[in-house]
């Protein structure tokens, strides 16, 4: 097989990893060296479903002995099996990185034989490419559950970033659609990469040369819509895993329902991908606004389809609004729907300078349409009159929540459910 | 209202504010480009040609204060903002501090949207910038690209960093300028020879980055209009994976 086909088949495979982020690394280059990663939020090009891509996402191999439900390259699928070598795969992520396709190496894989010996063939892909080719741009490694703690140490030396993907957000969900995986299995490695990490932490304090250990962190990601977990109980595990392993970031990934497995959503069941949208949107929140998981879902176990979450908190606190624009503290503004970090940040430090009134708020970046519901300036109000909660909604609604819910017949048309089943969970 | 006409780039413009603020005319006189154009001015107006000395003392000014990065950028943007540009210099001076933060001046606001413009495009063209392998052993990569502005100052440290023993050059198309990096050194050349050299690709990395660029697309979810969104067509015609060859 080809250089060529490997790299259809283990690209595709690797394609509903949603990460792709470069940055958080800081790694410079070297004299004689190829790249570096001290850039971030470099996006070389977007495919046509959208997304970024910024890192050469592959699997190092499809070819697995596990048997994940929801998992195109699962031990029972049908499927054309690939594998790189490792020279192989390091020499195409360095060409491709001299032509800037790329930032970086995104390297998950299958698991092929036994979790060691899958990390032991994937590192050696970082050695070629950090020892043999000079290699600083960025790679995240996709460590494998059940992988021993030296290959995890050995792997967070060479790589800016490792993950574990936590799969399904429920112990139960594990167990009935991948059941080789345990919650023990997936924590334990991310408990050693955060132990890692700290022991990296001191090391450096005492000798400045030590290497780094992983220096974009740890992040992971969770499967949407495969089991009946809800919105609720997605977010507060998010926020543990933020809390409790320091995560980067966690991800989310709509399910696409073509599996067979009686546990599974039925293969017409919607792609909840206004879902997923609405889930990251509250993870921004509990990111970088000062949200809890327990404030977004206060009234309900699930998010609103219609109303952003910030929207739809708003909504529901009308004792709160509407706030001052040329008086509200930092914190307040960032609650404010259509006022961002960078607005909020930049309203401040205007108003020192001249009082603010609609148009110059518009100039700073917030999105007037929504704030003016929320805000007054120099004490006049231009949102609605009436209390009215539904007419509120209408204003700042997404529209009717099934336009982002699509069937699958209305995203592949004329699809048969395939032999090989989408990799909704590739790897590990 | 004295107009003063700078030439030499932002170095004239630099000059020209020594100029205002020498005779006290700095907040009741135009500074505007020479060459920029027919200009109606409504008094009487000199040219003022660029002074290196004098460029030197207000940018060291200007850059104790915060203020070159933006202002510089804003004049690489090619917009007619020297007045707004001449009014954010006074203001910084005044208040002895950059006034970027205050984007709801009319002023500040112009300056820096068109700041952030140059940003941008020198952004995407660090993103969107592709190489091909033209020749040579050791390789010699190549890339044209097709900018809105002259960003290729902006651009020319990111990728000598980025590929320090890489030899490569960039064409910029419409400016007639090339850099061209040896290893060692960066020149940014108008030779117009070096457009004449083929840009054909060797090996088959591009063929294999355009097979991948499809296989990761996932079908249900495609969204062409989020597409165009972050990869203007105007860009398309380099990119690789869009069939450039
Ligand atoms: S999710 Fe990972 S371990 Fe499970 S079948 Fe897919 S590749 Fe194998």
């Amino acid at each position: 097989m080809t250089t060529a086909e490997k790299l259809c088949i283990l690209g595709e495979a690797a394609r509903y990893d949603a990460s792709c982020s470069s940055s958080g690394s800081g790694r410079q280059g070297r004299s004689g060296g190829l790249g570096n990663a001290c850039m971030a939020g470099l996006c070389h090009t977007w495919a046509e479903d959208g997304r970024c891509i910024s890192l050469l996402k592959v699997l190092m191999s499809n070819d697995c002995v596990f048997d994940c439900a929801y998992c195109a390259s699962r031990r029972s699928a049908e499927t054309r099996r690939a594998s790189f070598e490792p020279r192989e795969l390091a020499e195409l992520t360095a060409e491709f990185y001299r032509r800037n396709y790329i930032e970086g190496l995104f390297l998950s894989s299958a698991v092929v034989g036994s979790p060691d010996r899958t990390m032991e063939r994937m590192i050696a892909v970082l050695r070629l490419l950090r020892e043999e080719l000079g290699f600083c741009g960025y790679i995240h490694l996709k460590v494998i559950p059940g992988a021993g703690e030296e290959l995890v140490r050995a792997a967070g030396l060479l790589a800016d970033r490792v993950s574990v993907n936590i799969e399904l957000p429920s112990e139960n969900g594990l167990k009935l659609l991948a059941p080789q995986k345990t919650r023990q299995r997936i924590l334990t490695p991310m408990e050693d990469i955060r132990w890692l990490k700290l022991q990296n932490a001191e090391d450096r304090r005492r000798y400045r040369g030590a290497p780094l250990f992983a220096p974009a962190g740890q992040s992971t990601q969770m499967i949407v819509g495969a089991t009946p977990d809800t919105d609720r109980k997605i977010l507060l595990l998010s926020a543990a895993l933020y809390r409790r392993y320091e995560m980067k970031r966690v991800y989310f990934s709509a399910y696409v329902p073509v599996g067979r497995h009686p546990s599974l959503p039925p293969p017409d069941a919607r792609v909840p991908l206004r879902r997923e949208h609405r889930l990251y949107q509250a993870d921004w929140l509990m990111r970088f606004y000062g949200f809890t998981a327990d404030e977004i879902t206060e009234d309900d176990d699930q998010l609103d389809l219609e109303l952003d979450p910030k929207c739809a908190w708003a909504v529901r606190h009308p004792e709160q609004f509407p706030v001052e624009v040329n008086t509200a503290d930092l914190a307040t503004l960032l609650r404010v729907p259509g006022v961002g970090v960078k607005s909020a940040r930049r309203i401040l430090a205007a108003r020192r300078a001249r009082r603010l009134d609609v148009e110059d708020v518009r100039r700073l970046g917030v999105v007037v349409k929504r704030a003016v519901f929320f805000l007054t300036f120099g004490g006049r109000f231009y949102g609605l009159k009436s209390d009215s909660r539904a007419l509120l909604r209408a204003q700042l609604g997404d529209g009717p929540a099934a336009g982002g819910q699509m069937t699958l017949e209305e995203c592949v048309p004329r699809i048969s459910v395939p032999a090989a089943l989408p990799a909704v969970g590739a790897a590990g | 209202m004295t107009t003063l006409f700078c030439g030499g780039g932002f170095d004239g413009f630099l000059t020209a504010v020594f100029e205002a603020y020498r005779r006290g005319i700095e907040t009741d006189c135009a500074i505007r480009r020479a060459g920029g154009g027919a200009v109606m001015t409504l008094g009487p107006s000199e040219e003022i040609p660029p002074d290196p000395v004098r460029a030197g003392r207000v940018e060291r000014k200007l850059k104790a204060l915060g203020m070159v990065r933006t202002l510089s950028l804003a004049w690489l943007s090619g917009e007619e903002l020297e007045d707004e540009m001449l009014a954010c210099v006074v203001r910084g001076i005044r208040e002895g501090r950059a006034p970027w933060a205050d984007r709801s001046s009319r002023p500040v606001g112009r300056v820096t949207a068109a700041a952030d413009r140059v940003r941008l495009e020198a952004h995407r063209y660090v993103e969107f910038l592709r190489f091909r392998r033209v020749f040579g052993d050791p390789p010699v990569y190549l890339s044209d690209i097709e900018p809105l502005y002259d960003i290729l100052p902006l651009i020319a440290g990111h990728f000598t960093r980025r590929f320090p023993s890489q030899l490569f050059l960039i064409r910029e198309q419409g400016f007639g300028r090339t850099l061209v990096w040896d290893g060692r050194e960066a020149v940014i050349s108008d030779d117009p020879a070096l457009f004449r050299l083929s840009a054909e690709d060797r090996g088959d990395a591009a063929g294999m980055w355009r097979a991948y660029f499809e296989s990761v697309a996932i079908p249900w979810r495609k969204n062409k209009k989020l597409q165009a969104h972050f990869v203007p067509l105007r860009f398309r015609g380099r990119l690789t994976e869009f069939g450039a060859e």
